[in-house]
This record gives structure tokens, sequence and C-alpha cells, in this order.
């Protein structure tokens, strides 16, 4: 039972780390989140947790006198639970504030966190920040920022990148087919990996026609009709990505242009 | 602060700090089945090198300025 208690109190001493990550690693990064292993979960988050449960138990008492850290220490060690837990009765309210306004700012905490390394670049800049979702920062193009990266934009940025064309190469019974199309979404798996790409406006065609007809009114691409086509990752032997941006033309038109 | 309200762009900001896999424009493009399949078709132009034919129209300048296609 001594050990039931404390592990449940170890579990909710722990909850404001486990905020803090839960919102650091959201929207497109949480997979990173769920893929560690419950060992790397404790350990990640014991640190952020200690930090603040320790800043907010200093500060509160700035305001209204804090309950001793003893009844905890008895509660967690499961020495004389009977009289810790007498004196948490007493002082349930407190510790409820305490906790509950503690989870909700390591919270806030990690999603500013999260907003502030995405947006001044930090993850990009320097490998400490960077989120383990490889994919992001090739289909999204941001690898060009690295300062690793092998070549980069010379008179574009990531920003002018408006669109992401793909080739995309799958073998079938027939033969190996070339889907191309515009890039629109993607899926992760749960390891990390890249589960699906979503393409608008496909074509298909054998990847043996590589060379246009020679009547320029034959058409060697199949327009596949749909909102959108859904490729799965593990069926595609590679993916060739074209970052484009527009370009305005006369007379309304415009034109799509490699980012360099 | 970049300014998120430039369409041209993928612009990243406090609040959009993860921008989105298209710009604002070229959502708008391909929201119109037509002007997808025009600048899919303007995009494979581009790759095979035929420079002429790697640009498009959108259905709604045509209609505005009272051009029919290829006009």
């Amino acid at each position: 039972m001594s050990l039931a208690l404390s592990t449940v109190v170890l579990f909710i001493l722990l909850l404001p780390g486990i905020a803090f990550r839960r919102l650091y690693y959201s929207e497109e990064f949480s997979q990173q989140y769920f893929r560690e292993n419950l060992f790397l979960v404790f350990t990640a988050t014991i640190v952020p947790s200690l930090m603040f449960q320790l800043v907010w138990y200093w500060l509160g008492q700035l305001f209204t006198p804090a309950p001793s850290l003893s009844a905890l220490g008895e509660l967690v060690s499961g020495d004389s639970v009977t009289a810790a837990l007498a004196g948490v009765e007493n002082d349930l309210r407190w510790i409820v504030l305490h906790q509950g306004s503690l989870c909700l700012l390591a919270g806030l905490t990690g999603f500013a966190a999260r907003k502030v390394v995405r947006s001044r670049k930090w993850d990009r800049r320097y490998k400490l920040f960077r989120y383990r979702n490889n994919w992001h920062y090739t289909l999204k193009g941001e690898f060009f920022d690295f300062p690793r990266a092998e070549y980069n934009l010379e008179r574009d940025t990531v920003e002018d990148i408006e669109l992401v064309s793909v080739n995309a190469v799958q073998d079938t019974a027939a033969g190996s087919y070339l889907y191309m199309g515009l890039l629109v979404d993607y899926e992760l798996a749960a390891d990390g990996g890249l589960k699906t790409i979503s393409l608008k406006a496909v074509r298909r065609r054998p990847l043996t026609q590589d060379a246009p007809p020679s009547d320029p009114h034959v058409d060697r691409f199949y327009r596949i009709k749909g909102h959108m086509m859904v490729l799965k990752y593990d069926e595609l032997k590679n993916l060739n990505l074209t970052y484009l941006k527009l370009v305005e033309g006369e007379n309304g038109y415009r034109s799509p242009v490699e980012v360099y | 602060m970049a300014d998120h309200t430039d369409k041209t762009k993928r612009q990243t900001t406090f609040w959009h700090s993860d921008p989105p896999l298209m710009s604002e424009r070229v959502r708008e493009i391909v929201s119109h089945p037509v002007n997808a399949e025009r600048l899919m078709d303007a995009v494979l132009a581009l790759q095979r090198g035929d420079l002429e034919n790697a640009r498009f129209r959108t259905v709604q300048y045509e209609r505005e300025n009272g051009l029919e296609e290829g006009q």
C-alpha cells in the first residue's frame, strides 16, 4: 500500500514536467514525445519537475505560509503515513491550488518555449534545440538553414518556398511508375519515419517513359482525378523534392521557379 | 517579427511558428481544381525545361478580365 501511495505521490510531483514536455513536443513534433520509452520520459521529466516544484514552492511561500515538506517526505518514504495524510488533509486546499496552478504554468511554459524556439529558428541553427522530426525539416525545406547543410540557398530564403513538388517512384506488378504532384500534407509513423504523403494534381507515367514522345500532342502522363492522393511511404522507392516559388509575370501569368 | 499576412511567403512568427507546406497564395490557387491542374502543368513544363509553357493563369483572373482559356 505504501509503495502504491509513494508512486502516486511521485507521479503527482512529476505532473508539471509532464505538462511542460507534452506542450513543448506538440503538433508536428508530438511523435517525439510519444516515441520515447517510459524510462526516458521519467528521466527527462524529473529535472524540469523538480525545478518547477522548488521555484513554485518558494514563490508560494511569499504569499501564504506553505505546509511543511516533512509530510511529503513521509508519504514518499512510507513512514508515518497516517500522520502524513492527516497533514495533507489539513493543507489540502493549498496543495491542490499549488499543484493545479503549477501544472498550468508548466504547460504554458512548454508551449511558450516551443514557440520561442521555432519562431527564432533556434532548432534550425542549433542542434541542441533541434527536434527529432527530420521529415519536417526536409519536407518544409528548413534544412537549408542548418549550419552544416551541404548547400544552402544563395538568393532565396526558406520562407520564400511556396510549394513543394514531389516525384515518387512506386513499383507495381505492371512495372515502376513515377507519381508527380504538389505536396499538401504528410503523416509520420510511430517511429518518427514517414508514413504517408498526400499529393494534389497528381500525374503518373511509367518510369521507362522518361523521354518526351515525338508527337507533342501525345501526353505520356495519366492525370489522376481526385481531391488528394495519399501515397504510403513504405511502398515508395524514392522521393524527389523540388522547392518552388511563384513569380508574377505579365497579363496575370505566374511562373513556378526553383528556389536557390 | 515577420509579417505573417504576406500571402507569398511562409512566414514564421511567434503565434505562427510552424509555417504550412504552402504559402497562402498557393493554397488559394490549389483550392480551385482547375487552377491546381494548371499549376501542376506549369511545374511539369519547368521540370522538362519548357520555360515557355512553365506558366499559368488562374480561372479567376481570366474571368475577371473577360479572357478565354489560352487567350
